[in-house]
């Protein structure tokens, strides 16, 4: 017996699909539909745009007939659908809208596809049409090559090099060779970017708001959100954008880190890290290829991201000893400027940090012009109200993470290090010339 | 190229409504297009299927060539309801219509249906390639065996625009 499963590659929108449905009189209606969404093993969703004919038809019969095609294989099959509910927010919905502005971009349909709601029906029956075929030669298994790629974060290591090995292995596993992992700041409602593969520059530290792009509807709603087209709503022209607002408003000089993705990704799939059920930050990936990830990938990758999320979490608690930078000595004062309004800081005349990052770095610095100290701990960080850490998911660890990785591209004479379990280093090799604004 | 659109209201159909129906059908079908059908099967539920051609042969006669193998279960219910539905749509534009109809009967297929499902289906298929469906889908896609084909002459009754839209499901008129 044929399963919903085994088809799904028919459920991804690049053959338009084929609905039949009739009135309360039998009077037969036809349409194409341009998307047809996997839900779960017995159930799918249909894109509801627009209160037509098929969708009155619907209402009063709750029967549907619809034609889905594969299209690597051609293989074609009908499924019998009995509608059980529509909705019209939340998880499903928002993958539904994202994945329909892909087809809309695709299809020149930008405009006229706009999600309305997600209509849920059960498959009742799933009936095989004779075809002909093409053969599909898969490059590689998924779920298999997600677990080589798992296996890199059983790894003692330290929680950038671990996400350095996971995008790489990514990349070598799966052929993913451009990814990103970002970072929630839930009271900021951005996502900052900790780790990224395969892009000219790294992009530390460059933002994108929740609910923005693939990235932040992901985070935004705790789901995997796929685009198999390049689609303007969710382009990260937009999203940078909009997370470039808030800079705008701050009153400080330009503080926008580039943002490292591609221009014109034909394919994008954004995973939320949730452990313990929260969101905490997004794997990210993309391509210039068409359709590059499916339904498999995107099973595979959440299970990576899930691992992912985990391994972040216990990061906390890990004791690994990082080995310590080598920091060049520099000649003359360091000065360093800090903007107390949203806690930007300025080394010289470059932009390094702001937020919750911004503010750390600068109590290391001060506490160290005063008093010499080096050596601090997480834990008087986050005892520290003047940090504005989140009481719960405060993401000290990655937003420590984000603060060492910017300082190891720009920061030059000030570094930081773990030093042991919660505990780091501030290593200056120079003299300290601070200015608060 | 026939200028229709959509009626703001549904009235009881006209001569006009279904005239710009048959002339897309034919115009559409002339280049390349998706033609696909939906009935009322056995079971009474809904039945959607795909037909290899479709011929305008007279103001109130449509004849559509199906794959008796992929539609044996839209077959049968056609000889207990002879309600149909055909929908052709453009692959590049999605310009679409659909004709309502009734009094659906079987026919065997002809010499002359198998050289316009060949003939459609080959226009077709150069669409799907221009459209970026690759050649061997695209082939496969609009390939059929001429010993499978049957044919399903009806009477058309209604016409609507079927283009994606707010007007999708709205009767033709035709625009002066």
């Amino acid at each position: 017996m044929t399963t919903l499963d085994q088809i799904r590659n028919c459920l991804e929108g690049v053959i338009p699909a084929f609905l039949a449905t009739f009135d309360s009189d039998g009077t037969p209606n036809v349409s194409e539909i341009s998307q047809v969404h996997y839900v779960d093993p017995g159930r799918v969703a249909l894109s509801y745009q627009f209160f037509n004919k098929t969708r009155r038809n619907v209402l009063a019969t709750r029967m549907a007939s619809v034609i889905v095609i594969d299209p690597d294989t051609n293989a074609q099959f009908r499924l019998d659908l009995d509608y059980e509910e529509t909705q019209t927010s939340g998880a499903l919905f928002e993958a539904m809208r994202a994945k329909l502005a892909g087809i809309a971009s695709h299809s020149r349909m930008e405009g006229v596809f706009r999600l309305l709601g997600s209509d849920l029906y059960r498959v009742s029956g799933i009936e095989v049409l004779p075809s002909q075929r093409i053969e599909r030669v898969r490059p590689c298994n998924p779920l298999s090559a997600a677990r080589r790629a798992a296996a890199e974060l059983c790894a003692s290591a330290d929680m950038g090099t671990l996400l350095d090995r996971l995008l790489g292995a990514l990349d070598r596993q799966l052929g993913i060779t451009h990814s990103m992992v970002l970072m929630l700041d839930r009271g900021a409602g951005r996502l900052f970017t900790v780790a990224s593969h395969g892009y000219p520059t790294t992009g530390i530290g460059s933002e994108v708001g929740v609910g923005q792009g693939v990235i932040g509807v992901a985070a935004a709603e705790g789901v995997p959100i796929r685009i198999g087209h390049l689609a303007a709503d969710y382009s990260y022209s937009a999203a940078i954008r909009s997370a470039a607002g808030i800079v705008e408003d701050s009153g400080c000089p330009a503080t926008a880190i580039p943002y490292p993705g591609l221009e014109a990704p034909l394919s994008q799939i954004a995973l939320p890290l949730r452990p313990l059920g929260e969101t905490t930050g997004v794997l990210f990936a993309e391509s210039l290829e068409r359709n590059r990830f499916g339904y498999d990938d995107e099973d595979a990758l959440q299970l990576v991201a899930e691992s992912l999320g985990m391994r972040i979490l216990l990061a906390q608690n890990d004791g690994a000893e990082a080995e310590a930078p080598h920091v060049p000595g520099c000649a003359g004062s360091l000065r360093m400027r800090h903007y107390r309004f949203d806690s930007t800081v300025f080394i010289g005349d470059a932009y390094l940090i702001k937020g919750v990052a911004g503010a750390i770095l600068w109590k290391l610095v001060s506490e160290h012009a005063a008093t010499g100290r080096t050596e601090f701990t997480n834990r008087e960080l986050r005892l520290d109200l003047s940090l504005r850490l989140p009481a719960q998911s405060d993401n000290l660890e990655s937003r420590l993470l984000l603060l060492q990785r910017r300082l190891v591209e720009r920061g030059g004479c000030i570094q930081i290090v773990r030093s042991g379990r919660g505990r780091f280093r501030l290593q200056v090799a120079g003299k300290l010339e601070l200015e608060e604004i | 190229m026939s200028s229709v659109a959509p009626s703001g209201a549904l009235t009881e159909p006209d001569p006009d409504c279904l005239s710009a129906g048959r002339a897309l059908v034919e115009e559409f079908c002339q280049y390349g297009a998706s033609t696909i059908i939906g009935v009322v099967g056995l079971d009474r539920r809904p039945l959607a299927g795909m037909a290899l051609a479709c011929l305008v042969l007279a103001p109130d006669r449509i004849r559509v060539l199906l794959s008796r193998p992929s539609n044996a279960q839209l077959l049968l219910g056609l000889t207990r309801d002879g309600r149909i539905a055909l929908t052709v749509t453009e692959v590049p534009t999605h310009r679409s219509v659909q004709i309502k109809g009734g009094e659906a009967v079987l026919l065997a297929a002809q010499p002359d249906d198998l050289r316009a499902a060949s003939r459609q289906l080959r226009a077709f298929r150069d669409r799907l390639i221009d459209a970026d469906y690759g050649e061997a889908f695209s082939s496969c896609c609009c390939s059929f065996d001429p010993t499978d084909v049957v044919a399903v002459e009806f009477v058309p009754r209604e016409a609507f625009t079927q283009t994606p839209g707010p007007q999708a499901g709205e009767r033709l008129r035709r625009v002066s």
